[in-house]
């Protein structure tokens, strides 16, 4: 009897311990990261933009009718190197000639952008990586992308802050913290002058495309890069009172007791309330 | 002899003429690949006007989340909102079986990551989020909002967190897209603290975007 209790037992045993264990954690988007695309060549018309694998076979986002100043949300990607090919919206013909082709790494944990900038004769991509860092309290922060094809060079302000001073086609600013809420943003390029009102919300990062619109004219295209809350709670949280947990059942039964000892209404309290017991 | 003559004058001619039909074909083609190649590549004749879409800078949603489920999982609650004590921190909900938004951080659906908490057990039994450590990437979590929309998400993963060393970067820092944190208790439970040790973080992304582009997932 006893022989044949013991394995039973053990086996018994090793079957809880691997039912208690738990799962492996698997770790929150670690080896995802983000990308976006941005179409910004003033004399190129709306484009159809495919992101692929490497080898073409799977196509994993597809973009209809991206027209000038878009910037796209943000696609989920795994890690890895993946195919880009941008065409003339309308186009019918899978072989058509792209405007724009080429290949993109995604990095676990990194959001980037891609833009598509200059005159459509002399169209290039840049790619560079977007914020997500924490902005503190009632601030947000903001950079430029100097995309304009007629302003050799710009300065750029935000409010009272200098956001780019003197930035060439294809720059990318630092970003620079700004007081959340509307903003006049002022756009120099030589004797020309510029200034629109852009609305930043508090804990966030955003980019500003400096492009030309249809006159030649600065304008901007804005983007949001990422989002928080604008405070962070402190610690953990305290969301279990122990019922479920092994060992403590003296605690729970007594506590269990004393409330239906206090009659039906106190047990019920206590087992709706958050009770006093649960520490930290 | 005058044939031949006759013969190599022809020569010269037909191939004077195909010289020249090749010199035309040639600037034709020039003409034509110029234009076609601006075509091909989308090119207008002059600058645009840029089209801004709304979803470049969204606005903070004014909505609400009132209702949370979690089919994989049973869950089917009301929310309430939950606030930080006097040190900061923020407090788990009333009760045991509704879980709670923090109604200060991001709104579920907009950029950045909404957390939402609620009691694995009390001291009596299990509560809301009894069976959150079952969930596995992919599973389906739905809130909805006070505006009506239904905002859906993909369980990304989760992370079994000591709550002495808790990720508050990972938990409530910035993201690029619109996220959403559930957070609970997990063993092991200290007997004489009278609380778990740890925190379960459930990690999800937005699945359905609202004005998000034409996204044909091909996996």
């Amino acid at each position: 009897m006893k022989r044949i209790a013991r394995p039973l037992l053990a086996a018994l045993a090793v079957a809880l311990v691997a039912l208690a264990l738990p799962a492996a954690p698997a770790s929150a988007a670690s080896r995802d990261g983000w990308l976006r695309l941005a179409h910004m060549s003033p004399d190129t018309s709306a484009v159809n933009i495919t992101l692929s694998s490497l080898s073409g076979d799977v196509t994993l986002f597809r973009m209809q009718n991206v027209g000038y100043g878009a910037v796209s949300e943000y696609m989920k990607l795994p890690q890895g190197t993946y195919a880009i090919a941008m065409v003339p919206a309308g186009t019918n013909d899978p072989n058509a000639t792209p405007v724009v082709s080429g290949s993109v790494q995604v990095k676990a944990g990194v959001a980037e952008t891609l833009a598509a900038i200059g005159k459509n004769a002399a169209l290039k991509t840049t790619v560079f990586t977007d914020d997500l860092a924490s902005v503190p309290g009632g601030d947000a922060r903001v950079r430029i992308v100097q995309a304009s094809v007629t302003h050799p060079t710009v300065d750029v302000t935000a409010g009272s802050t200098t956001v780019a001073t003197g930035a060439p086609f294809g720059d990318v600013s630092k970003y620079v913290t700004v007081k959340a809420g509307s903003t006049s943003i002022d756009l120099k390029a030589g004797s020309k002058d510029r200034t629109v009102t852009q609305q930043f919300s508090a804990g966030s990062s955003h980019t500003l495309f400096v492009i030309d619109d249809a006159k030649g004219d600065l304008t901007i295209s804005p983007a949001l890069d990422s989002a928080a809350a604008t405070q962070v709670p402190v610690g953990s949280l305290a969301a279990g009172g122990g019922g479920l947990a092994d060992g403590t059942s003296n605690v729970a039964l007594l506590l269990a007791a004393i409330a239906a000892a206090g009659g039906f209404g106190a047990m019920g309290m206590m087992a709706r309330r958050r009770g006093e017991v649960r520490a930290s | 002899m005058g044939g031949g003559a006759a013969l190599a004058w022809g020569g010269v001619v037909e191939r004077r003429a195909a010289a020249e039909q090749v010199a035309a074909e040639h600037s034709r083609l020039a003409a034509m690949t110029a234009a076609e190649r601006r075509l091909a590549r989308g090119g207008t004749a002059g600058l645009q006007n840029p089209t801004i879409s709304g979803s470049q800078l969204p606005t903070r949603s004014t909505a609400t989340p009132i209702r949370l489920l979690i089919p994989s999982i049973g869950v089917d609650t009301g929310l309430e909102d939950l606030h930080q004590d006097s040190r900061g921190v923020l407090v788990a909900p009333h009760y045991a079986d509704t879980a709670g938004w923090w109604e200060k951080g991001v709104v579920p659906g907009d950029v950045g990551a909404a957390v939402i908490v609620g009691h694995l057990d009390t001291i009596l039994g299990p509560a809301v989020f009894e069976h959150l450590k079952q969930l596995r990437p992919g599973d389906l979590i739905e809130i909805r909002m006070s505006d009506q929309r239904t905002v859906r998400f993909s369980v990304d993963g989760s992370h079994v967190v000591k709550k002495a060393l808790f990720p508050s970067k990972e938990v409530y820092g910035a993201t690029p897209d619109a996220q959403l944190r559930l957070i609970t208790c997990s063993e092991p439970f200290d007997p004489v603290a009278h609380s778990y040790t740890d925190n379960l973080v459930v990690f999800a992304t937005l699945a359905s975007s609202r004005t998000g582009p034409d996204q044909a997932r091909g996996r």
